[in-house]
């Protein structure tokens, strides 16, 4: 029994996007504060509709999704009383960095969420300079996003939803695409904030990043059904499981610890 | 794996191609440039000139230095004198002054009047060329072109003996066009002295919503992204062109691409929209306004106020 509070339910979850094409089929989880839990799963098995389910950004189509310790529906999210909260809660870390980035600069990439969940300008602004300087872009504010390189558009992702300090941070495939210097100092980063309490959700198939960033790892089968829910390094050791759900292929030479070993 | 036998050797020059293996050939030069030679050439045209924009604005300059809202109003005011005045040497005493303005704050002159005035004369030109005539508008004979002997009547219209140009619709013509391509010399050394994002947060700080600004900056922003699909695009096309693919064939495969890309950018509006929603957009733009008023700017502002109403006051000194 987890003592620590009860952050996500989720409870015999369904979604489509077309009738005979199931996406998600009876998902049952639930994530406690300050977990840093890992959604591993083969190329569209599910696990990004995952990360948006719960950050109710789509709904389900059957069962139902407790986020703190409320029913996160459509309707509840139309009431401001839940939805400032709620967004100022969860940050999303998007897969496309650009579709993230849509402001015209960096700095108002940085300032659009503490503005939406009403800080004044003053925070703002406080708040953009801080967290340019903690990830490193500070020479990035003034630039439109366009032209950024895929490791500073990766920054001024987190950076943007850094900014408003949320307790959950919902990340969608973070290393793809990233030198393996950025992705380097990713994981650092990441683990950082795990250390310091943040619930870190990560929906990815690089298993080399899983076992320094997550600390338990759902898997979620081809037939996008939950296959395995446990810690980290157990999931990591089961070869046949991994095998099963296309996660390594037989010639794979991956092995647990191999990033510890190595880095 | 096995790989068919076809894969496992390096084919022979196919014979659609016309060229015997082995033998040496001589490089055929296209009559022209396909479609998509064209477009990409557009694009990287595009995106040149957009980053020597972007450059410009960004460089150290007398213009550039001054608050975007200072520069939006300027150019209103300055819009509302010249097109109120008469006299030519007016107008171009101001042109004068503009350009020095420009060069002192790093801007190529020659660039300006080669975007201006290789375009303005062409198209205010042509609809300004009726004006010239007193059949359109009466006046001195200047040089007349026909003489029909007697006064046309078509109707309702009486039309005069001679189909001349007259003194008067040169002078109203070369006003217009000086007018017309003073305003877009003003327009463009302000675009160029101001970065494309500072200039949408200056209109919206005149009269302009916040969500149309807002809509214009994110359609300038993704349309780099877009830009850069289609050049993708492109090049995997030309990746695969032996240079002999049709008209037909290229007008075929823009059309595709084109319906391409709308999927692509309907995908990406959705991720865009949730990117929004993740971050607590609730259907309202909120902002901080980051521009700082310095007594430069307040200065600026009080010279160029005087140089419109004195324009303005001498024109109507010096009379007809």
């Amino acid at each position: 029994m987890n003592k620590r509070p009860l952050l996500f339910a989720v409870d015999n979850l369904t979604y489509h996007y077309l009738p005979d094409k199931l996406v998600l089929e009876s998902v049952t989880l639930d994530v406690y504060q300050g977990e840093s839990l890992a959604i591993l799963g083969a190329n569209g098995s599910g696990k990004s509709t995952l990360l948006k389910l719960l950050s109710g950004l789509i709904f389900p189509i059957q069962g139902q999704i407790t986020a703190f310790g409320h029913e996160l529906t459509e309707n509840a999210l139309q009431d401001p009383v839940f939805l400032q909260p709620f967004r100022q809660k969860v940050g999303f870390v998007f897969q496309n960095s650009d579709a993230q980035l849509f402001s015209a600069t960096v700095w108002d990439e940085l300032a659009f969420a503490p503005l939406q969940s009403g800080l004044s300008p003053e925070e703002t602004t406080y708040r953009v300079e801080d967290v340019a300087k903690l990830l490193g872009i500070e020479h990035l504010l003034e630039r439109p996003p366009y032209r950024l390189s895929g490791g500073e558009k990766k920054k001024v992702a987190l950076a943007c939803v850094l900014s408003v300090n949320p307790e959950v941070l919902f990340l969608d495939e973070p290393t793809n695409g990233l030198d393996p210097r950025t992705q380097f100092w990713l994981v650092e980063f990441l683990m950082a904030l795990k250390q310091a309490g943040k619930t870190i959700i990560t929906a990815t198939h690089d298993l080399s990043i899983v076992e320094d960033i997550a600390e338990r790892a759902i898997v979620v089968n081809e037939n996008h059904t939950l296959a395995a829910d446990g810690p980290v390094l157990q999931i990591l050791s089961d070869r046949k499981l991994l095998l099963d759900v296309n996660l390594i292929h037989e010639r794979s030479h991956f092995h647990v610890g191999a990033s510890r070993q190595h880095g | 794996m096995d790989l068919p036998t076809w894969l496992r050797e390096n084919s022979p020059a196919s014979p659609a191609t016309g060229i015997p293996s082995g033998r040496p050939f001589k490089i055929k030069r296209r009559s022209k440039h396909g479609f998509i030679h064209k477009t990409l050439q557009d694009i990287i045209q595009f995106l040149q000139d957009s980053v020597f924009s972007e450059g410009v604005a960004a460089q150290p300059g007398f213009l550039q230095s001054l608050d975007p809202r200072v520069k939006v109003a300027a150019l209103f005011t300055l819009l509302l004198s010249l097109n109120l005045i008469r006299h030519l040497t007016l107008l171009w005493g101001f042109y004068l002054v503009l350009l020095v303005a420009a060069s002192f704050s790093g801007l190529s002159v020659r660039f300006i009047l080669k975007k201006v005035w290789l375009v303005v004369p062409l198209f205010t030109g042509i609809m300004a060329i009726p004006a010239l005539f007193n059949w359109v508008r009466p006046g001195d004979a200047l040089w007349v072109l026909w003489d029909i002997g007697q006064p046309l009547h078509l109707g309702p219209l009486h039309l005069p003996s001679t189909l001349a140009i007259t003194w008067q619709g040169l002078k109203g013509d070369i006003l217009l066009i000086s007018r017309v391509g003073i305003s877009v010399s003003l327009a463009v050394v302000l675009t160029l002295t101001t970065r494309w994002h500072d200039l949408l947060r200056a209109l919206r700080s005149f009269f302009l919503p916040k969500v149309f600004v807002t809509a214009l900056e994110m359609t300038y922003r993704y349309l780099f992204v877009l830009v850069t699909a289609v050049e993708e695009m492109f090049l995997a096309r030309k990746a695969r062109d032996a240079g002999f693919s049709t008209t037909k064939e290229q007008r075929r495969f823009i059309a595709s691409s084109m319906a391409g890309l709308f999927g692509k950018s309907h995908q990406m509006s959705e991720e865009i929209y949730f990117s929004m929603l993740a971050r607590g957009y609730t259907g309202e733009i909120r902002s901080v306004e980051r521009f700082h008023l310095r007594l430069f700017d307040l200065f600026a502002s009080g010279i160029v106020l005087f140089s419109a109403l004195t324009l303005y006051a001498a024109d109507k000194v010096l009379g007809e």
